[in-house]
């Protein structure tokens, strides 16, 4: 539950799906140098809500989530194409090969057997990294989409269901990452 | 000059400082060092010294001398894995206490006596009273070791205007007189007891931590203890301690070092002997555990290392060349030695202090939460409300209703870590939520988790009909009836012995039955490049392994299996690089 009513308000930026990073991190921080419990003192007591809507703007995906609530449009259903449908479910495959390899390895006794169990687990690495970053060159296109989108344009559709996409992408990007971290 | 002062309460060391017209200046005791042994002795006819004096007390009294007493801030006696000269007292699942000089101290009051030295020292040289702190912590501290910090703080009767991170601290000292660079820089904190991480991005003195990770028991001390057991000298294991960390220091700037002992044993003078490849051959396993925890920390700041500006070493243990060799290995890159490995902490804490007393301006610390803070939830797992490097002050609310109509309350379970099963994690406490008799479904409690700038938890309720809000207790975990504790201990110890061979027997056996055809394979791929004489060893602890598993002894198993694993160290290290 986000405790962000509103993340454009909080920073004090123009309330669009689109920002540059370098205009949301100049907003925090000069909210930092302000009110910054460190530097304001208990008058600075709600900060945690500066650092939520930070957290939200800072993420084109959260924050294209946050101004479609904010607009009042629900989220639009992201339809995958045959072509995606195919790629997720080469995603989902990766990571059960992955988990089931990992848990061989964790179970292994002795360090000829880990050794080996190991080893074969890594194998999975490159596939799975190769996959990771398909997500991002598909997250990339999405955020182009979204920067391209006219903000005189009323199609707030395209956007609503890019919004989707955005989530499923990420999603998958986050179990990556974590199953990646896991052989760190 | 500011009234805050800045500590770095160290596993080994502490220090204490205050910003003096602008600059940081750590305060010396009156003997004139600025280093104090984080050692308190208790003599059995009640007096207590610490630091320096009480440093000397570790080999003629080891017993009733602590110190690392760091490692034991905020745990339970269960988990107290660190082997220690001094008695622990308490039941498993207790807050650890220690016996020392006939009594009983809990840590955050043995913390609260280097405190009070501390203190005494600041106030004798500054000619006036200071009341008001800045403590660090290492990054990695869980709410119950932040807040034991905190107590030990107050008792020791200062008020503590923050717990700050170690790591962070250190970057505040790096990166004072770098204000107006934007930079990207990684802080390698490798201290007695405890490892850091964290990643940083300084811009326009904003100092904001993307990412950090660690562990609170990997430290110079667990090198220590290794060359502790290493040594096979007959004296005491404080006499050990003493002259292998006398070694491990020198071995820094020395390739090898032959220290007398005169008179160590019986009259009898023996030297110790050691050199740098050999010492470096005991501590790798120790060092190169840091590797996991930097790699993960730059997955989670979603950075290469490449991106870096600078790797800053810290903590005494990084003067080591092999922590520095392992550093640039790691990050590609020369680690950046430009601050003191012992101090920078303690001058970082001091500039931290001086900024929350309003002295210091344009420079703010923006640091995260080191671990996922969650609930319990259905099925035993963790749910996650607020994830691990979240910029702290962060809060999170949760809504809990009635599964059945007229349920008094609900028990809500806080827990802190990564893992996905809840009794994995740390318990934080847990407290009971009492509901109005309402149907199914109908009360409605919202609950509002806020962790504040020191990183410590709050609870808040709010009744959602009247608005109103009241601060949770929450009881930490461990408060279960001595007595009962007790009991479930006895009970599992006389069951324990029925069927303790059987268990153990079919334990080793699984791991026999993994181990025996993993080696046949190894030796099928990478046999040809053992020696004959490692080629032999093996055969014959696999030919063991198969008489005990004839055999129905369990031990004999268990012991076989560990020779052969032993064994076959050089097979595995083959197949790994074989195999990768």
């Amino acid at each position: 539950m986000s405790v962000v009513r509103d993340a454009f308000a909080a920073l004090g930026v123009e309330r669009r799906p689109w920002l540059d990073d370098e205009v949301v991190r100049e907003a925090y921080h000069a909210r930092v140098k302000t009110d910054h419990p460190d530097v304001a003192g208990a008058e600075g007591d709600d900060f945690a809500e500066i650092n939520a809507a930070y957290a939200t703007l800072r993420s084109p995906a959260k924050r294209l989530r946050h101004w479609l609530e904010q607009e009042g449009v629900p989220m639009g259903q992201f339809f995958p194409d045959a072509a995606t449908m195919v790629f997720f479910s080469e995603i989902a495959g990766a990571l059960q090969r992955w988990r089931e390899l990992r848990e061989t390895a964790e179970r292994a006794e002795g360090r000829v057997a880990a050794a080996m169990a190991r080893s074969i687990w890594m194998k999975e690495k490159p596939a799975l990294e190769r996959l990771g970053l398909a997500i991002s060159e598909r997250e990339a296109a999405a955020v182009c989409e979204v920067r391209e989108w006219d903000v005189a344009s009323d199609d707030v559709k395209t956007l609503a269901v890019l919004a989707g996409e955005m989530a499923f992408l990420s999603r998958w990007k986050v179990t990556i990452d974590a199953a990646l971290a896991e052989s760190l | 000059m500011t009234d805050i002062v800045g500590i770095d309460l160290g596993t080994t060391h502490s220090l204490i400082g205050i910003m003096d017209s602008g600059f940081p200046i750590l305060l010396a005791d009156a003997e004139g060092q600025r280093l104090t042994p984080s050692v308190v002795h208790f003599s059995t006819t009640g007096e207590v010294t610490v630091g320096r004096a009480a440093a000397r007390q570790r080999v003629l009294d080891p017993a009733n001398t602590i110190f690392s007493v760091k490692r034991v801030m905020g745990r339970r006696v269960d988990e107290q894995e660190m082997e220690v000269p001094w008695e622990v007292a308490g039941a498993p699942g207790d807050p650890v206490r220690i016996r020392a000089g006939g009594r009983e101290h809990r840590p955050e009051e043995v913390s609260a006596l280097i405190l009070r030295k501390l203190k005494a020292d600041a106030e004798r040289a500054l000619g006036r009273e200071v009341s008001r702190a800045v403590i660090t912590v290492p990054a990695y501290f869980h709410d119950a070791q932040r807040q034991a910090t905190k107590a030990a703080g107050e008792l020791a009767g200062f008020m503590v205007e923050r717990i700050v991170s170690e790591p962070t601290a250190a970057a505040l000292a790096y990166g004072l007189d770098r204000l107006g660079e934007n930079s990207r820089v990684a802080v390698y904190d490798f201290g007695g007891g405890t490892f850091d991480i964290s990643i940083l991005e300084l811009s326009a003195g904003v100092f904001h931590v993307i990412a950090t990770q660690g562990h609170t028991r990997l430290g110079g001390d667990d090198i220590d203890d290794a060359l502790v057991s290493a040594c096979e000298l007959a004296i005491s294991d404080a006499q050990k301690l003493e002259v292998v960390q006398q070694a491990k220091c020198r071995l820094s700037t020395e390739e090898a070092v032959e220290i007398p002992l005169p008179f160590a044993k019986d009259g009898e003078s023996l030297v110790y002997r050691m050199s740098r490849a050999e010492l470096e051959r005991i501590a790798r396993p120790i060092v190169e555990r840091t590797r996991g925890h930097c790699l993960r920390a730059l997955a989670d700041a979603k950075i290469a290392a490449a991106e870096l500006d600078a790797v800053v070493l810290v903590g005494g243990q990084t003067r080591m060349p092999m922590v520095r060799r392992l550093v640039s290995e790691i990050f590609g890159r020369e680690p950046d030695i430009s601050q003191h490995p012992d101090e920078a902490v303690a001058i970082g804490a001091t500039i931290q202090a001086a900024v929350l007393a309003g002295v210091v301006h344009n420079v703010v610390l923006l640091d995260v939460t080191p671990l996922s803070l969650g609930i319990e939830t259905f099925g035993g797992l963790m749910n996650v409300l607020i994830p691990r490097n979240t910029t702290i002050p962060a809060k999170a609310g949760e809504m809990f209703t009635n599964a059945m109509a007229g349920q008094a309350g609900v028990l809500v379970k806080i827990l802190q870590g990564e893992r996905e099963m809840a009794k994995d994690n740390w318990v934080l406490g847990e407290f009971e939520l009492p509901f109005e008799p309402m149907p199914k479904g109908q009360a409605r409690v919202g609950v509002q988790f806020e962790i504040d700038a020191d990183g410590i938890l709050h609870v808040l309720v709010r009744d959602t009909k009247t608005g109103a809000e009241k601060t949770m207790e929450v009881s930490s975990a461990v408060k279960v009836e001595d007595a009962a504790v007790e009991q479930m201990v006895g009970d599992s110890v006389e069951h324990a012995f029925e069927d303790m061979n059987d268990r153990i027997f079919t334990e080793a056996k699984l791991k026999a039955d993994e181990m025996l055809p993993a080696v046949a394979q190894g030796l099928v791929v990478v046999g040809e490049m053992l020696s004959d004489e490692e080629r032999h060893v093996i055969d014959a602890k696999v030919q063991e392994v198969q008489d005990a598993l004839g055999s129905r002894d369990a031990q004999r198993l268990k012991r076989a299996c560990a020779a052969l694993d032993e064994a076959t160290e050089t097979l595995a290290a083959l197949l790994i690089e074989k195999l990768m």
